[in-house]
């Protein structure tokens, strides 16, 4: 959908039409709660956030102003809301949790069993490696290599210069090499002991 | 042209082209590859046939390669893990919510919720229209005013309208004085000699009808709640001089200016009924 069609969807969601919001959910839904999962470690707590922005979103809409793209302003909501949950919680990030939410209902009991073990493994890396991140990288990582945006767009939801969302970046990647690699060799070592 | 970063992947998935390329200014002379370089080039910011240069030089540094290996492997696994996650509809969820909160109509229903709409501003449209047709092919039935005279006759006419008017306002107060109770007469109002104000305590009373300035006033102490008329023009026989009481109820004491004695002036007020 382009932003022309999405800002018609909009309109129509505005004034009411149950088939328009339907669409705006279903466009939005798996990024933002793939994003969310990355983000907090938690699905279930993921879910709650996704839901609640949805609702917000669309009980607002009226207030949504065009100059913008959609993704941001939900992402924006769903930000605040987590930040909200995270106030009243304690963070947790489980990678076990999210690793089993990412590979549930996916994993192919036909598919070698090698392969498999090798994206798991790789899963629990990568779990392990987001979570030594500080947020604002972790956010900044997701976004621009897992949601695929542009700098720009990063910039305006985090409120920040593109030039510091570079700098996040650059150091997010470096930091996660090394914590992966960490990570990859403490798990190498571990099976090695048991061997 | 915005270049994302999988057309970088893409880009550099056609591998080196061939040949040695040369150098790029920011390649250290030892032939390292500049962290910063890679990373504007996993960034986004470097041109495809660049990149291609730059991806050919990484393959030569043996450090710099396994770096950018593993950095590749940890991004794919980024972009894998999103397409892996399994995502719940959340669409029935928050749809009921919304509804039950704002309301949303299915699709026939928001149908008709618009046609509803077009069909109010429709009407709309068409009483305006209505009532400038009556008014072009049948004035008199769309007339307002009983009688309009037109402007050539404005000086006939203004009298005519502003009765017109007025008689309206008037019938209008008329139908509102008939409604609404005449106010109790208040118990101070036997008791006031002349025009003042509700809390005339210490204050000067005077009456210019008749045209003789009359003025009464009290002794000084308003715990005596009395008034003396002096002079000879006071009207109601035998007041003169004497104290008025209140209570009782004195029309048209007047006083003249000239009758006050100095020993009075400077401390005339009144107090009447308190």
């Amino acid at each position: 959908m382009n932003r022309l069609e999405e800002q018609r969807v909009i309109e129509l969601a505005a004034q009411g039409d149950r088939a328009s919001a339907d669409c705006l959910i279903r466009t939005h839904q798996a990024s933002l709660y793939s994003y969310m999962v990355r983000l907090s470690g938690r699905p279930d707590l993921a879910e709650d956030i996704v839901q609640d922005a949805f609702v917000r979103v669309l009980m607002n809409l009226n207030r949504f102003d065009p100059r913008f793209r959609f993704s941001t302003w939900l992402f924006t909501i769903a930000k605040r809301l987590y930040v909200n949950a995270m106030q009243k919680h304690k963070p947790l990030y489980d990678s076990d949790v999210v690793g089993a939410a990412a590979g549930a209902g996916r994993s192919d009991p036909s598919a070698p069993s090698m392969a498999l073990e090798e994206r798991t493994h790789a899963r629990e890396c990568l779990d392990a490696a987001l979570s030594g991140l500080n947020e604002e990288q972790r956010q900044i990582m997701l976004l621009f290599h897992q949601q695929e945006w542009p700098i720009a767009q990063i910039a305006a939801y985090m409120s920040m210069p593109e030039g510091t969302i570079k700098s996040h970046l650059h150091r997010g990647r470096k930091k996660m090499r090394r914590l992966y690699e960490e990570v990859e060799q403490g798990l190498e070592a571990e099976v090695e002991a048991r061997l | 042209m915005p270049f994302s970063f999988r057309d970088h992947l893409d880009a550099l998935n056609h591998g080196s082209p061939a040949g040695k390329p040369p150098l790029p200014p920011e390649v250290q002379a030892d032939g390292a590859i500049p962290d910063d370089l890679v990373d504007h080039m996993l960034d986004g910011e470097v041109d495809p046939q660049r990149a291609r240069e730059l991806f050919g030089l990484i393959r030569r540094d043996r450090e710099a390669s396994k770096r950018f290996d593993a950095t590749q492997g940890i991004l794919r696994t980024l972009r894998a893990s999103d397409n892996e996650t399994e995502c719940p509809d959340f669409s029935a969820r928050v749809l009921a919510r919304v509804a039950s909160r704002s309301g949303l109509f299915s699709a026939s229903g928001f149908r008709a919720m618009l046609a509803y709409r077009y069909a109010a501003a429709a009407a709309v449209l068409l009483a305006i229209g209505g009532v400038f047709v009556a008014q072009r092919l049948a004035p008199e039935a769309v007339r307002l005013t009983p009688q309009q005279t037109p402007v050539s006759r404005l000086v006939q006419s203004v009298p005519t309208e502003t009765a017109g008017m007025f008689s309206g306002v008037r019938s209008v107060l008329t139908s509102l004085v008939g409604t609404v109770p005449s106010p109790a007469p208040s118990p101070l109002a036997v008791r006031r000699l002349c025009e003042m104000s509700d809390d005339h305590s210490g204050s000067i009373c005077s009456r210019m009808n008749p045209p003789l300035s009359a003025i009464l006033w009290t002794d000084d102490s308003p715990s005596q709640p009395r008034a003396v008329c002096k002079g000879r023009r006071c009207a109601e026989p035998n007041t003169r001089d004497a104290w008025v009481t209140a209570g009782n109820t004195y029309n048209g004491i007047l006083l003249e200016d000239s009758d006050l004695s100095s020993r009075d002036s400077g401390v005339v007020f009144v107090s009447f009924g308190r």
